[in-house]
Formats: C-alpha cells, sequence, structure tokens
C-alpha cells in the first residue's frame, strides 16, 4: 500500500500543465552582417525560441547547458499551458511585416535572481512557476514585462 | 566570499555575447535522438559568417523538423560556403505526403515554412506542407526582401511542396526579393485553395526586375483554386523578369484557359506540357492541352506519371548537359532515361534498356547527386 500512496503523491506533485520553454542562452554572432541584419537577424539571448510539453524530448544539442558549451536553456515551468505560452513565439514585427528581432518576447535574463542564473547555466534548466518567471518576459513592441 | 564571485562568475557566462557552438558541418533534425528537435534551434545556432573558413552548414532532416517557421537569416554566405538543407536517402519521401519521412508541416504556428533570407540556400528532398487557417497565404517555401548578391542562388530540388489554404491564396513557392534567382528542379508543387477569391499558384515571384530570375525545370505542378479564383497559375513572374522553363507540367484542376502563367518577361519557355490550351505556352516543343495520366490526382496525392501516360512521357528535353543546372536524375532519384519525360518523375526505361538504380554510401544531395 506504501509504494502505491508514494507513487499517488508523485503523480499529484507532478504539475499536469507544466511545460518547458526553450531559451536562447547567449547572443549569436556574425560581425559580417550588417548592423541592421545583427539587430535582427541574429537571436539575442533570453529569446524565446521554442514551447514544448514538460519531459519532451529535446536534442542533445538543445540540453546542452551553456556551461558546457550548449547554446539553450530551459525553463520548466508549471502554472501554464503549451498554447498560452507557444503565444510568446511571436517574431518582433513592423507595421509593413518587416522583422525587427527574431523574437518579439524574451527573458530579461541579467534581471533573473542568480540562483535561477545559475540553474540555469549550470545544468541547462530551472523549475519554477510561470507566476514566477512572468515579471521577467519582455514584450519588445512595449519594453515592459507581459501584464 | 569565494563562493559569492564564484557564483557571480558562472552567472557571467549565462551573460555573455559568445557564438554558440554549432556541432559541425552537419546536424540533424528529427522528433527524438538527433542534434535538434527543431529546424529553427539549429538555425540559431548555427548562425554565422561561413565565408570565413567555417564552410558550408548542412542541416539533415532524419523526421520531423519541428512545428515553428524556420527564418534563414543572419548569416553569411558565398558561393562555395552555403546553407544546405538536405535529407538522406534512407528519409526521404516516395512523392506522396508522408510524415514517416522526414517533412516540415508549420501549420499550426505560422503560414511560412522555411522563409530564406540568405544568399545562398540549397533545399534537397525535404516535403514541405503548411496548411495554416489566417489571414495570409500559405507558403511552404519563401524568399522576402533580403538578397544582397545579385548573383546569388536559392535551390529547391527534389522537394514536395504542398500549399492547402481554406481561406486565402496558397503559394508553393513564393519569391519577393528583385535579385532573387530560384532555381527549382524536380519538384512536385501542389497549390489548392477552397477560397473562391484567394489564388492557387505553384511559383510566385512578384517585385521582380531584370535580374530576377527563374530557371524552373521539370517540376510538376498542380493547382486548384475551385474555380473562382482572383488567380490561378502554375507560375506567376510580375513584370520584367527572365524565365527559363524546360520539362515543366503543369495540371490545372479547373482545367480552363483562366489558368494562365502572366509572363511580362519569361522569356525563353520549351519543352512544357499543360492540360490546359495555354496561349503563353508557344515553344516548338511546348505541349498545351495535353492529357496526362497520373497514379492519383484527386487532391494532388501522387503526382508520378502513370504507366499508361502519353501526356508528358517522352516529350521532355535531356537536361543532363545543361549549362546553368545540370542533372540526370528524377525526384525519387532514379535515372532518367533518353527521351526523358516532361514533369518531376520519369517513368521507369521499357525492359531491356539499362535501368539504373541508386547505389548506399553515398548521401543523395539532390537531382544533382552522386550515382
Amino acid at each position: 500500500v506504501k509504494p502505491v500512496l508514494i507513487l499517488a503523491l508523485l503523480l499529484i506533485a507532478v504539475p499536469c500543465s507544466a511545460i518547458e520553454i526553450l531559451i536562447v542562452a547567449a547572443n549569436r554572432v556574425n560581425a559580417s552582417a550588417s548592423a541592421e541584419e545583427q539587430e535582427s537577424g541574429l537571436w539575442k539571448r533570453g529569446d524565446v525560441i521554442a514551447v514544448e510539453d514538460n519531459g519532451f524530448s529535446w536534442g542533445d544539442r538543445e540540453v546542452l547547458a551553456p556551461a558546457s558549451g550548449g547554446g539553450f536553456c530551459r525553463a520548466i515551468l508549471s502554472g501554464v499551458t503549451k498554447a498560452q505560452a507557444r503565444a510568446y513565439l511571436k517574431r518582433h514585427l513592423d507595421g509593413g511585416g518587416a522583422m525587427l528581432h527574431r523574437s518579439r518576447f524574451y527573458i530579461d535574463v541579467p534581471a533573473l535572481p542568480l540562483a535561477v542564473r545559475n540553474a540555469l547555466n549550470n545544468t541547462g534548466s530551472w523549475s519554477g512557476t510561470w507566476a514566477a518567471m512572468k515579471p521577467y518576459v519582455i514584450d519588445r513592441t512595449t519594453g515592459a514585462a507581459i501584464p | 566570499m569565494r563562493r559569492l564571485l564564484a557564483a557571480l562568475a558562472l552567472s557571467l557566462l549565462l551573460c555573455s555575447s559568445v557564438h554558440a557552438a554549432c556541432p559541425g558541418a552537419t546536424s540533424t533534425v528529427c522528433a527524438s535522438g538527433c542534434n535538434y528537435t527543431s529546424a529553427a534551434t539549429w538555425e540559431s545556432e548555427c548562425q554565422a559568417d561561413l565565408t570565413g573558413g567555417t564552410g558550408t552548414r548542412t542541416l539533415e532532416f532524419h523526421g520531423s523538423g519541428g512545428a515553428n517557421q524556420v527564418t534563414i537569416n543572419g548569416w553569411t554566405t558565398n558561393a562555395t560556403n552555403k546553407i544546405v538543407l538536405t535529407v538522406p536517402t534512407d528519409h526521404r519521401h516516395a512523392g506522396t505526403y508522408d510524415t514517416n519521412k522526414a517533412y516540415l508541416d508549420t501549420s499550426s504556428a505560422s503560414n511560412i515554412g522555411i522563409a530564406i533570407l540568405e544568399d545562398y540556400t540549397e533545399v534537397y528532398g525535404l516535403q514541405v506542407k503548411n496548411t495554416y487557417v489566417d489571414g495570409a497565404a500559405a507558403s511552404p517555401i519563401t524568399v522576402p526582401s533580403a538578397i544582397t548578391a545579385t548573383n546569388n542562388k536559392i535551390v529547391v530540388d527534389s522537394c514536395l511542396l504542398i500549399a492547402d489554404s481554406s481561406n486565402n491564396s496558397a503559394q508553393a513557392i513564393t519569391t519577393s526579393d528583385v535579385d532573387a534567382r530560384l532555381y527549382a528542379v524536380n519538384n512536385f508543387l501542389v497549390a489548392k485553395t477552397s477560397n473562391s477569391t484567394s489564388s492557387a499558384i505553384c511559383i510566385t515571384m512578384t517585385a521582380v526586375s531584370a535580374s530576377t530570375r527563374l530557371y524552373a525545370y521539370s517540376n510538376t505542378c498542380y493547382y486548384d483554386d475551385l474555380d473562382g479564383g482572383a488567380l490561378t497559375s502554375g507560375i506567376y513572374m510580375q513584370g520584367a523578369a527572365t524565365g527559363i522553363l524546360r520539362n515543366n507540367l503543369f495540371y490545372s484542376v479547373d482545367g480552363t484557359a483562366n489558368s494562365t502563367l502572366l509572363n511580362e518577361k519569361v522569356n525563353d519557355i520549351d519543352y512544357n506540357a499543360s492540360n490546359v490550351a495555354e496561349t503563353w505556352m508557344a515553344g516548338a516543343h511546348d505541349h498545351p492541352s495535353h492529357t496526362f495520366s497520373f497514379v492519383n490526382v484527386t487532391g494532388g496525392t501522387n503526382l508520378h506519371l502513370d504507366a499508361a501516360d502519353t501526356g508528358a512521357k517522352g516529350l521532355g528535353v535531356d537536361l543532363s548537359a545543361d549549362g546553368t543546372y545540370a542533372f540526370n536524375a528524377d525526384i525519387d532519384g532514379e535515372t532518367r532515361s533518353a527521351p526523358w519525360d516532361i514533369g518531376a518523375d520519369e517513368l521507369p526505361a521499357p525492359a531491356g534498356q539499362p535501368f539504373r538504380k541508386r547505389t548506399g554510401g553515398i548521401p543523395f544531395m539532390g537531382t544533382k547527386g552522386v550515382w
């Protein structure tokens, strides 16, 4: 009975709506690109690039921690659905449809608590809640955190 | 104090502007067990100046390329250091849409599959499908206005591209750069819209100039606008551009004469065929108003020629020594035999004639593959 109860408690403890957000860990660099292309074409640190269910089978390059030479890190978040989070995968476009940035939304990495940054850097992931992450999700169209 | 400094040093790593380590010249993408699960994340990590010694970067699709639009941008390329998206032989489609093979379907996220903004980018053997429902044309491959080299080269070879829109236009390949030079070879192109006021076009080139080029060789184009669209066309070139069309098979589901190629400056057309009485198809070896036999033409499901076909079989020209883009295989990688068939598919040679099969061990890159 005891193992069954423990398993049941574990299942209850796993948030049903947890998702994983893949974040660009460092600015991409191409010194030969024009200034305009460097701004609009190259991915930037904190850009939200993919959203998948918790436990998604990522590629080996996508889970390699930045401290080990990887280019991404993952925020594993409860309290948000994949559909809700995918709304933040938009490109940043001007009124005419020209791309201003690869991602309209980004995580303000320098503003994250040190413990979160270290977890992202060293292990490649951090688990928390959407409520805790939201204040650091910036909308480039407003320059402010999402409401 | 020492711990605090160590923590600060680690946090700085995440804040630094460093080039992410692309895993090498060739990377893989698929749903599980590859370097990446999305072509978009590969594109992000491998953005670079390829001309400075890095060399060509290749992404091999071994399965799904993810659900997100892939935008190729922020790179520096030239004719010998380019971006290649390809599919190894054992993961390639067999001419019918098959999600057990390599494919890219971004319909849930975007109206575009692959947006190519770099001068030298080549796509081989990939299935790209788009059925996006929103206020924008479904377009599996698009080349927006971002080309910088006038002698650029955008290759789409041996692909199965499906644009299928319920509420907007459907365009299998679109370009809107005045300098775009598109090499579309050996593709099955399917453009369908069920919106009667929208267009269905296999290849659209707008915002063209005198330096715009279209080399359309041996494509099979299926287009269906449900007989009422504002525009339906196999190939649409808006304005003064140069198009070289050889061995293309155009199948208009309407079968009506409004299915026109708008060709203000398409000036080198021959050895093409259509089921419609196209007035622009005036080359000495063009074949308007022909009847074709496909394996399963319904919805553009299987555009291989049926063995009984007489409308395209043996009516093409041999392009194996073409000065611009020589090749000798069909969309399936099978060697063509003289006289070539029109369209992307070559029916097997009759018994008694040599018919070489592709051998293993050599990656098949596309129409120009090594045998």
